[in-house]
């Protein structure tokens, strides 16, 4: 029971450090690109670039502009793989200390074929 | 059951064909993982022709169509292409579909999840409407991939390189007119070559021999069925059969929440105002173990989280990939899963992945600088 305590306790930690990002990374997204949804419309996993939320190359402008004022993290030139998702931000600001810890996240499969 | 009208010419390319609510579909021609490979490294010609088509040279079209689907179509600029969905009274999600506002005339190309005649009682009414049903009459073909590009810029002009994502144009082939648009889901650059049925064969060998060059083969629904997956697109015929509701699977941005009236909307939006008790999430199997297959529960740390609603292989990641339809509380990236199956806990896990999982080629590449 003790072990199984702890393991809750892991796992809820890691959700709320992941759903405290997740709701920073929507309230700015929504107020920079004056999108017309709630925190709760904008599914995690909703592509920016193109489908999806159909960021242009200014919005993806101001949306790393927002990565790096609200979080402090400084965004390679020319990086915008990142964008792919809000997940996938999310990731990225997690393998970069953000939420207090570095996490090692699954990460992206480029090619294996 | 409808037939694909270059069935013959599929065939003689060694098709397998299966039927998918009434309509015939090529699901493949050699094996999945070198057809998978031809949308993520090269170019792959697809026959999409299961859809259903309408067509409208009437203006009303724009606001009948604004009335019906999900999205803002009356918005929607000349030369453009919008997403949205076609959604059945009960706010049920039944047809993926593009409004091609191309010229003079409005098209309207739905993948459904249902017969034909479910289609076209939603966008044809009685018959009185402004919208022309196509079907039988004309083709789908596509191109996707990395270097799909190369197809229409050596068929038509260089100059094919400036269309936008979702636009459309008129274009022909040696006087053999055509609607070109530039869409496609499987995050990689794609091409949709809408012709007369007639024609289909004609046009797939014209597809095949301008992409050529470049590595172009004959692709089937099962490889497209797997890039849509791991590059995250909704899929009408996998998590779109098993989930009906649009929120759940995470299609608002198709919406338009302060439309007053589309097919549908007053259940979305009492959900909506409910707030969301399930939505999808990707997931990725953990080596080694039992294959995941559809309707696996998923358990958190022994407590039930929803099951496993599609499952596909991605190439890209080298293992089994899925969608689950997760209670909110639990549908978070980067958890680890274990598989409940009949009753009986598996030697099985799986982790939530954010999606998409891969970084598609296609997303280094600019056009405008080739």
């Amino acid at each position: 029971m003790e072990a199984l305590r702890t393991v809750r306790e892991a796992t809820e930690n890691k959700i709320r450090i992941r759903a405290e990002i997740i709701g920073r990374v929507k309230r700015d997204l929504i107020r920079r690109l004056s999108l017309p949804y709630t925190e709760e419309d904008l599914h995690e996993d909703v592509s920016l670039l193109g489908s999806g939320l159909g960021l242009d190359s200014l919005d993806a402008l101001e949306v790393i502009l927002g990565v790096e004022q609200e979080f402090g993290v400084k965004v390679e030139e020319g990086n915008i793989s990142f964008l792919r998702s809000i997940n996938s931000m999310v990731d990225y600001l997690l393998e970069r200390g953000v939420g207090g810890e570095t996490v090692d996240t699954v990460g992206v499969a480029e090619s294996a074929l | 059951m409808r037939t694909l009208p270059a069935h013959d010419w599929l065939e003689s390319k060694g098709a397998r064909f299966e039927e998918r609510d009434g309509n015939e579909v090529c699901t493949g021609f050699s094996d999945l993982r070198s057809e998978y490979g031809l949308i993520r490294e090269k170019i792959a010609v697809g026959d999409l022709s299961q859809m259903q088509k309408y067509r409208s040279d009437d203006e009303e079209a724009i606001y009948f169509l604004d009335e019906v689907l999900a999205a803002n179509v009356a918005n929607i600029r000349y030369g453009r292409v919008l997403h949205t969905f076609l959604a059945n009274e009960r706010g049920e999600v039944v047809s993926d579909v593009y409004v091609a506002s191309n010229e003079e005339e409005i098209l309207v190309l739905c993948e459904s999840c249902v017969p034909d005649a479910e289609v076209d009682r939603l966008l044809l009414g009685d018959g009185s409407g402004p919208l022309q049903r196509m079907t039988d009459e004309l083709a789908v073909l596509s191109v996707d991939g990395p270097q799909a590009w190369a197809v229409p810029r050596d068929l038509f002009s260089p100059d094919i390189l400036g269309m936008p994502y979702l636009s459309v144009e008129t274009q022909d082939i040696d006087g053999l007119e055509l609607t070109l648009i530039r869409a496609g889901k499987t995050s990689e650059f794609g091409y949709i070559f809408v012709t007369p049925r007639s024609e289909a064969a004609v046009v797939l060998e014209r597809l095949l021999a301008a992409g050529e060059p470049h590595g172009a083969g004959l692709c089937g629904m099962a490889a497209y069925d797997a890039a849509r997956l791991d590059g995250r697109f909704f899929n009408i015929h996998c998590e779109g059969r098993e989930v009906k509701d649009p929120l759940a699977l995470g299609l608002q941005w198709m919406i338009d929440f302060e439309k007053e009236k589309f097919v549908g909307r007053e259940p979305i939006l009492a959900r909506r105002e409910q707030g969301l008790q399930h939505k999808i999430v990707g997931v990725a199997r953990e080596m080694p173990g039992e294959a995941l297959q559809i309707g696996d529960e998923l358990l958190l740390d022994g407590e039930q989280a929803g099951p496993l609603i599609t499952v596909d292989y991605s190439f890209s990641m080298d293992r089994q990939l899925g969608l689950a339809l997760l209670r909110t509380a639990t549908a978070f990236a980067e958890l680890a899963f274990t598989i409940r199956r009949d009753g009986q806990d598996l030697d099985q896990s799986v982790v939530s992945v954010s999606m998409p999982p891969i970084l598609p080629k296609s997303l280094a590449i600019k056009l405008d600088e080739i």
